[in-house]
């Protein structure tokens, strides 16, 4: 087993696509610190709406509330593209049949490269919080403010927090793979059920009345933001709706639609042909 | 150390849009031999192979791959194979994608530089795989094939898509690649190659298993061809001495309807004649008359 985690990991590490994931991660993180920075620094120019802002939420003290953000939906449509890239390619290549016709059997092959997904999305999710933290730093140093961080069962909780998140969405992007036996059309479905199936099946439901707030609550879009949100904001929204369930709630919603997708691709790829 | 290793009967494989594209196929490849799998495009060949290696499953019937059902972990770990073309990472380079490979297989990477000299490749190595030629990724392909030194080496259609050096330096290799214990199974529509390389022959049409046998059998040899001066001659002398059914001319030489093993007696009596022989050998058919015979097909179609 240890042998198609590292040939799983050998490809993920150096994929192009994997890597730019990566960069694309920092640069985000990065931006987004810098611009708001500026905002703070020229109110000018930003408005007022940003210089009410407060500069403080940019220290590291409030790191984890302003990175956690970017788990979803960025995150997550980053880590669908990942996870289809993943499968569907593999068709594509012709390297199916390679991995296939190697000792390992076809699940064993799969759980290799779940594992492996799963530490490329923790190694994304240290690398968001740790540019968080860089930047907060910087930023604090700019400004000459004393450095507090934040707990670390607070950074270990929402960096784990953003790698189920991840983990979870960069499954589904697999399963995708394996059902369209492609990767354009897994991104593309993938993308469209987070970013705009799933929110209008929401507002459908919620359009149905609290009688079916249940199904509202087994939305993966919607778990996956209230773990997010459980973990607070940086800026308070008065004005904002309280997390439709629990954070602990959340985080076994999101589990068990990680085993599920896990499950589809394990179902596809054990009984179909690979032709 | 079982004598056949690859046995399939009754294997069949249709598919869900109603083909049939292998029917009832019983094959059997020996220890040591390499089997030449023969067959006209579409013939049903690929999707064989690809049930012999476990990519497939077939839809009745049963087959044993290196002592085990296709796909078996122990029977793969003995199997090496290139399906159409090479499968390996574009944006690797050449060692990585035998790294990946390695790894999968279980096989220390010690045995990546010995099989990248094999096949010549060991100075592109560190090229990536997408930049390599066809030739050169049909080649990777085998060097993948062969990193578990497999016991038994399948490989569809190697010379697909060569130029002709490619060709030459692919037929060099499966040469080379069968000889001692290995058993190779070398799908192929390319009769040359075959006739060249191939011990044992299996041609299949439209599915279905059509001949088994050696390439000497399925030749066959059906008299002698004679080339003499005068012909009209010759064929006066031979008439008289085999009857008129045994001497036909075709093309300005004779063919006579005798045992091979009577060639000498052909030309002790010619010469007897005061005629010339200056060519006697014996008449076999082409291994490509064979194969259209058996397939149906239209030569030069």
């Amino acid at each position: 087993m240890m042998g198609i985690i590292k040939a799983e990991w050998r490809k993920l590490r150096q994929r192009p696509a994997y890597i730019v994931g990566a960069a694309l991660v920092v640069a985000v993180c990065a931006l987004v610190y810098g611009v708001n920075y500026f905002q703070f620094t020229h109110p000018a120019v930003a408005g007022q709406a940003h210089a009410a802002l407060d500069r403080q939420t940019l220290y590291p003290a409030d790191f984890v509330l302003n990175v956690i953000g970017a788990s979803f939906p960025l995150g997550a449509a980053l880590a669908i593209v990942l996870g289809a890239l993943a499968s569907g390619a593999e068709y594509g290549w012709g390297t199916l049949k390679t991995v296939l016709t190697q000792r390992p059997g076809r699940l064993q092959a799969l759980a290799g490269r779940v594992v492996a997904m799963g530490l490329w999305m923790g190694l994304l999710s240290c690398l968001l919080y740790g540019a968080g933290a860089i930047c907060s730093l910087v930023i604090a140093g700019l400004d000459g403010h004393a450095v507090s961080w934040p707990s670390s069962l607070v950074i270990a909780q929402a960096v784990g927090a953003t790698w189920l998140i991840l983990g979870c969405y960069s499954l589904l992007g697999l399963a995708l793979g394996f059902v369209f036996r492609q990767a354009a059309a897994a991104v593309g479905l993938g993308v469209i059920y987070l970013v705009l199936l799933q929110t209008i099946l929401v507002r459908f439901v919620s359009g149905l009345g609290t009688a079916y707030e249940w199904v509202l609550k087994a939305f993966d879009g919607e778990n996956a933001g209230s773990l997010v949100q459980s973990f607070g904001t940086a800026v308070p929204d008065p004005h904002a709706p309280p997390p439709l369930v629990g954070g602990s709630q959340a985080v076994v919603v999101l589990a068990v639609y990680a085993l599920a997708f896990a499950a589809i691709a394990a179902g596809l790829l054990s009984r179909r042909d690979v032709t | 150390m079982e004598p056949t290793v690859i046995e399939t009967h009754g294997l069949t494989k249709r598919y869900r849009n109603g083909v049939l594209a292998v029917a009832d196929l019983d094959m059997s490849v020996r220890r040591g031999e390499v089997y030449g799998f023969l067959g006209p495009n579409g013939a049903g060949k690929t999707t064989t192979l690809r049930m012999l290696v476990g990519l497939i499953r077939p839809t009745s019937g049963w087959a044993r791959v290196a002592g085990h059902a296709p796909g078996d972990s122990a029977g793969l770990a003995r199997t090496g194979s290139l399906v159409e073309t090479a499968g390996l990472y574009p944006y690797l380079s050449g060692r990585e994608n035998m790294k990946v490979v390695a790894d999968l297989a279980g096989v220390p990477h010690s045995r990546i530089d010995p099989v990248l000299d094999e096949v010549d490749l060991a100075s592109s190595a560190h090229r990536r795989f997408g930049t390599y030629s066809t030739g050169m990724k049909q080649r990777l392909g085998v060097a993948a094939a062969l990193l578990k030194t497999p016991e038994l080496l399948i490989l569809d259609e190697p010379t697909n898509g060569l130029d002709p050096q490619g060709m030459a330096e692919m037929r060099r290799l499966i040469r080379e690649l069968g000889q001692g214990e290995r058993t190779v199974l070398l799908s192929s529509h390319l009769l040359g190659e075959v006739q060249q390389i191939c011990d044992r022959v299996g041609v299949i049409s439209g599915g279905r298993l059509v001949t088994q046998a050696t390439v000497a059998e399925l030749r066959g040899e059906r008299g002698v061809l004679v080339r003499a001066e005068p012909i009209e001659g010759a064929q006066q002398v031979l008439t008289a001495a085999l009857g008129a059914g045994s001497v036909t001319t075709v093309d300005g030489t004779l063919q006579v309807g005798i045992d091979p093993a009577r060639g000498a007696e052909v030309s002790a009596r010619l010469a007897a004649a005061g005629i010339a022989v200056t060519e006697l050998r014996p008449l076999e058919r082409s291994l490509e008359e064979v194969f259209f015979q058996l397939t149906g097909e239209e030569q030069g179609s």
